[in-house]
């Protein structure tokens, strides 16, 4: 028989608060293999099932990068800046999600937090694959509007809260998968995102 | 002076001094047990003491952090950074410790962790002479950027003041008095101008403190086994 756990009843609540379809997994996505940096009910919104919050920012190539406009694809939204070691570490494997996941209407977006202009365009000429869509969030501002807001209570700055953080939206612009830094694990090949996506998109092609 | 400079060896050797900010380094604290990290600006407590000709500040990195060092391995990471201002002083250039390195996925960087001891001198024309007894403010900037074994928070600039004696006082710990029979303590051998560290050898980044703080003051000879021997100049 299937008990619900804590999880399970705050997750149904946070649907019915938020209007958020939330599926009912067997395991929590927590507890699945490298996917500990999952995030979690209590953390609020946005959780999986919501809408991702839309923005327009500018992007590297020049022109506006809005995340509205990629609706009928699949997006891997990853927050990032030039200083960040693990970041840094991750970022040519970003470029080989893009270019392996292309043929599947797979996108990867990557936001850079609260960076100088020449700074950042400086280090994404050099390190961003070109199949990446890349823009500046100057402020912040974006990436405050996708930290959960009980996610790591100590960081004044809620823009702290997502750096190095990973979402997957699906083709209707609904968070499927939403991966924090996990405090325990980093894997920068994105190696269970990576068999995330492609279970998620195996009808794609 | 050679007495000063003993005392501030063991000063310098085992404690802290004065504290700014609140991240403990003993035990794990109970967030990041939970995952939950640290502020930036909590992840260091700097601790600032005159030293000798100079300021030794102290950075105390909390458990399970790192930090960038003053060279990192990558132009793009963030160097740590200590300056002092202040009215009354002039200062030399800071001397950082060695870097720590640490292995991030098939790569070294270039980090502090625990504890990193940052020495900044009087300038030659500043003065400080020995016999100066009166304090100074000063002003310190620090700026950092900190990460966890898995993940890394944003860089930050801490500003802070501080009152120094330019005539550092005696330091309590073991001149003039007996050695403990265990644990750390540095003290002045009971017939020759020796410290014998009980805890074993010291580093060589304290060495290298000490001997840029008082090197207008003594002359190291040499260190033999737990034994630094120096004279007077």
């Amino acid at each position: 028989m299937f008990l619900p756990s804590t999880a399970h009843i705050c997750a149904a609540l946070l649907a019915l608060c938020t209007g958020c379809a939330s599926a009912a997994a067997e395991i929590p996505v927590w507890q699945r293999p490298g996917l500990g940096g999952a995030v979690r009910p209590e953390m609020g919104a946005p959780q999986p099932g919501c809408l991702a919050p839309d923005f327009s920012l500018p992007a590297d190539g020049g022109g506006a990068l809005r995340l509205s406009a990629l609706r009928g694809e699949w997006v891997v939204l990853h927050f990032t800046a030039s200083w960040c070691p693990y970041c840094d570490s991750e970022i040519e494997h970003l470029g080989q999600i893009a270019n392996g996941f292309a043929a599947r209407h797979v996108r990867v977006v990557l936001l850079d937090v609260e960076e100088q202009q020449d700074v950042w365009s400086s280090y994404a000429k050099s390190h961003v694959a070109p199949s990446v869509l890349s823009g500046r969030d100057a402020a912040g501002r974006v990436a405050a509007t996708f930290a959960p807001a009980h996610a790591q209570p100590a960081f004044d700055d809620r823009a702290q809260a997502v750096l190095d953080a990973t979402l997957i939206i699906d083709p209707s612009g609904k968070i499927r998968l939403f991966l924090l830094p996990d405090t325990a694990h980093f894997d920068p090949t994105f190696g269970a995102l990576r068999a995330e996506l492609s279970h998620l998109t195996a009808g794609e092609t | 002076m050679l007495r000063r400079a003993i005392a501030s060896l063991a000063l310098l050797t085992l404690s802290p001094g004065a504290s700014f900010g609140c991240a403990g380094r003993q035990a794990l604290p109970a967030h990041s047990r939970q995952g939950e990290l640290l502020a930036p600006e909590r992840v260091v407590t700097v601790a600032v003491a005159p030293l000798g000709h100079g300021v030794l500040v102290t950075l105390h990195i909390a458990h399970g952090y790192h930090i960038m060092s003053d060279r990192p391995s990558d132009p793009n990471f963030i160097a740590t950074r200590v300056a002092l201002e202040s009215s009354d002083l002039k200062f030399e250039s800071p001397t950082y410790p060695p870097a720590v390195p640490y292995t991030l996925a098939a790569r070294t960087i270039a980090t502090f962790r625990d504890r990193a001891e940052v020495f900044v001198r009087y300038a030659a024309d500043s003065g400080v002479t020995s016999s100066s007894d009166s304090f100074a403010v000063v002003d310190v900037r620090l700026r950092y950027q900190a990460c966890t074994e898995s993940t890394c928070l944003f860089p930050v600039t801490r500003y802070f003041s501080t009152r120094i004696p330019l005539r550092p006082r005696a330091g309590p710990s073991g001149f003039g008095a007996k050695c403990p029979q265990a644990g750390a303590c540095a003290c002045l051998h009971s017939t020759s101008p020796q410290l014998v560290f009980r805890a074993g050898t010291p580093s060589a980044p304290a060495l290298a403190v000490f001997v840029r703080a008082f090197q207008d003051d003594v002359a190291v000879i040499g260190l033999v086994n737990d034994r630094l021997n120096f004279t007077a100049k």
